[in-house]
């Protein structure tokens, strides 16, 4: 009897943790996370994902940082009148209840200078650091998006 | 009583209009076919001659753009997002005309950025998406006064700390024809199926 008391109790914290809501990773759901493989010797590369804010309150994303390259910038380009602008951004908001889509054409990761040659399947560890504090690991896929022939 | 006549009326109103219709659309031209993302220019415009390099070092000319069909884009390596997804769709309508010899388009990509795009870097990258894209380069001044006067926008953007500099640019993907002359544009959204459409029909009506 003494002895189902702990699992009764785990299972009822579980119950109560999933019914409140937002745990440690619950707040932004990072889905799909990948970077264009670049053509040999690109000095400039690009990250996409989807980025949904499951939370109540508004989260921004501020700031990512890889050892695999020497720098990343928060971009997005804009088409101005048939001409296209690639400008960096300070922060990307992230509204609750709302998913955020970097893809290509619009916002993305700018990638600059890898230290290593990337190919397709290869995975690269970026960390996100969002505006509570928090910051997350991911692993961003390579992929080869051209078209077969 | 009135019925008859009544009908009698309509049928000559009927047989008025077709006549009147026939007489209008006998003598009209056949209707062009319609592009869905190409637009013509009501006539074709000489290129500007330009004298630059290609990504074998060597020397390179408007001549170069004639005997078939080709598309140009303006671009540079350093453009990680819209640069690459054109380039692959250039390279992707390419591959639509595997085997169809001169009807074949050429895609030519010109770098806005000569600075940092040398022969060589302009040879590794344009290979990853077809070997057989022309790369154009060559002196700075040279390049923009080409791209000026094909009515390209280049805005050099303002080198950072790290010594980093964008370089917006026209997006329209521009079309010349086999006596290397201004055809067209592709303005964006730039989708391989539409543009591959397009293009079949044009080279299929001009031969
Ligand atoms: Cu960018």
């Amino acid at each position: 009897m003494n002895r189902r008391v702990p699992a009764a109790l785990a299972a009822l914290a579980a119950l109560l943790l999933t019914a409140c809501g937002p745990g440690p990773d619950a707040g932004v759901l990072i889905e799909d996370p990948w970077i264009r493989e670049a053509p040999p010797g690109a000095r400039a590369l690009a990250g996409y994902m989807r980025l949904e804010n499951r939370g109540d309150a508004p989260v921004a994303l501020l700031l990512a940082n890889s050892d695999t390259f020497e720098r990343i910038e928060l971009h997005h380009t804009l088409q101005v009148d048939g001409t296209m602008r690639m400008v960096e951004v300070d922060h990307v908001p992230l509204p609750p209840g709302e998913t955020v889509a970097f893809a290509p054409g619009g916002l993305h990761l700018m990638l600059f200078t890898p230290r290593e040659p990337l190919r397709a399947g290869d995975g690269v560890t970026i960390e996100l650091t969002f505006s509570d504090g928090t910051a997350r690991d991911l692993r961003f896929e390579v992929r080869d998006v051209r078209e077969r022939r | 009583m009135n019925m008859p006549r009544t009908h009698l009326l309509i049928v000559a109103i009927a047989l008025l209009a077709a006549v009147v219709g026939f007489l209008a659309f006998r003598d009209a031209p056949p209707p062009s076919p319609v592009h869905q993302a190409l637009t013509l220019l009501p006539e074709p415009r000489p290129l500007p001659s330009f004298n630059l390099i290609d990504q074998h070092g060597e020397p390179i000319d408007e001549q170069a753009l004639t005997g078939q069909w080709h598309l140009v884009f303006f671009g540079f390596t350093h453009c990680p997002d819209i640069c690459p997804m054109t380039l692959q769709t250039l390279a992707a309508v390419r591959g639509r005309f595997e085997g169809e010899g001169a009807g074949r388009p050429g895609v030519v990509f010109v770098s806005i950025d000569p600075a940092r795009d040398g022969p060589d870097m302009l040879g590794d990258y344009l290979a990853y998406y077809d070997p057989d894209i022309v790369g154009i380069t060559g002196e700075e001044a040279a390049v923009a006064e080409f791209a000026r006067a094909m009515g390209v926008a280049v805005i050099m953007g303002e080198t950072d700390a790290h010594g980093h500099y964008n370089v917006d640019h026209t997006t329209a993907v521009f079309l010349i024809d086999p006596e290397g002359r201004l055809a067209g544009l592709f303005r964006l959204p730039h989708r391989v199926d539409a543009m591959a459409q397009d293009l079949g029909r044009l080279i299929g009506s001009r031969g």
